[in-house]
């Protein structure tokens, strides 16, 4: 009985960590949406079948972010066997906010787009912490965690990362 | 380092992309329902590649001798527990008798190697190591 409410428990918290568990998914993935699902996918059965155990010296979405980290490097490195497959990038189309203008709607969408260009054009470490700090708002000791290093080098590769994340958006609006 | 305003950019545009993932973002429920068939295929892959595997051993040494293998542990395993009872060690009486060669018997004599044709007029008239003609013994 209590079995069956912790997995309910879990399965309340995982639902409520959904989105931003996704917008991490794709971060991992450089933002491949049909492997972001994977891997997500991936990590909710590893949360599930107990390959991941929640030893609560975290919370909750720092343990859950490191899974999917984890998770989606398993995946890169079966990336041979996937384009043997054929790479499936099925984003779905995207709905434009009604309560936006359109040429506001139209700009938001420019920047997040040569915000995305920028991205992954940066190392991977920066791309990392700067995604958990700015997108996810978590503090650059909890991106720490997520990522496996120590705080110093995650405060590095944040700052570094802001300085040249500003400067390839500049060269992103500069190019158009 | 960066300035204030660039950081509140940075956040925008990150306020802005987290928006979009928002409404990109497939149902929980439908990804939490699918979770069985999401598995892997090395699930099953590896099993069945152990299973072919041992079918190939089996296949590759032959039934007979695969199974005489595992016939002839269970001689030994039995020869153990019959030490252990006390009488010595010794094989039972029905486990020597079908295919045990008898005392004495050389299953591979090597004296053919010895034969060498027409040698045997020349070994005969040799003079042995243990005797001088010279001296005369």
């Amino acid at each position: 009985m209590d079995d069956r409410e912790d997995a309910r428990t879990t399965e309340r918290e995982l639902a409520a960590l959904h989105p931003a568990s996704f917008g991490w998914a794709l971060a991992c993935c450089r933002r491949d949406h049909g492997l972001a699902e994977e891997v997500l996918q991936d990590a909710y059965c590893k949360v599930l079948d107990g390959r991941a155990r929640f030893d609560r010296r975290s919370s909750l979405k720092t343990w859950l972010f490191g899974v999917i980290r984890m998770t989606a490097r398993e995946h890169r490195r079966w990336s041979v066997l996937r384009v043997l497959r054929g790479a499936r990038s099925d984003a779905p189309a995207e709905l434009p906010d009604a309560r936006r203008a359109p040429d506001s709607e139209a700009a938001a969408r420019q920047r997040a787009e040569r915000l995305s260009r920028a991205l992954a054009r940066l190392a991977e470490r920066q791309r990392e912490v700067l995604h958990l700090v700015f997108y996810e708002d978590l503090s650059i000791a909890e991106a720490a965690e997520v990522m496996g290093v120590a705080l110093g080098t995650a405060r590095q590769h944040y700052e570094r990362g802001k300085h040249a994340l500003s400067a390839l958006i500049r060269e992103e609006e500069g190019s158009r | 380092m960066t300035t204030p305003d660039e950081d509140r950019d940075l956040r925008a545009r990150f306020a802005e992309l987290a928006r979009r993932d928002r409404g990109r973002a497939p149902d929980f429920q439908e990804m939490w329902a699918a979770r069985r068939a999401a598995r892997s295929p090395w699930r099953v892959l590896v099993p069945a590649a152990s299973l072919a595997a041992a079918a190939l051993f089996v296949v590759w040494c032959g039934p007979t001798s695969f199974f005489g293998i595992v016939e002839a542990r269970g001689r030994v395993a039995r020869r153990r527990v019959s030490a252990s009872a006390g009488d010595g060690g010794r094989p039972p009486a029905a486990e020597t008798a079908p295919g045990a060669a008898p005392a004495g018997f050389d299953p591979a004599p090597l004296d053919f190697l010895l034969d060498v044709p027409g040698s045997a007029p020349r070994a005969l008239g040799a003079a042995a190591l243990d005797s001088n003609p010279l001296k005369g013994w």
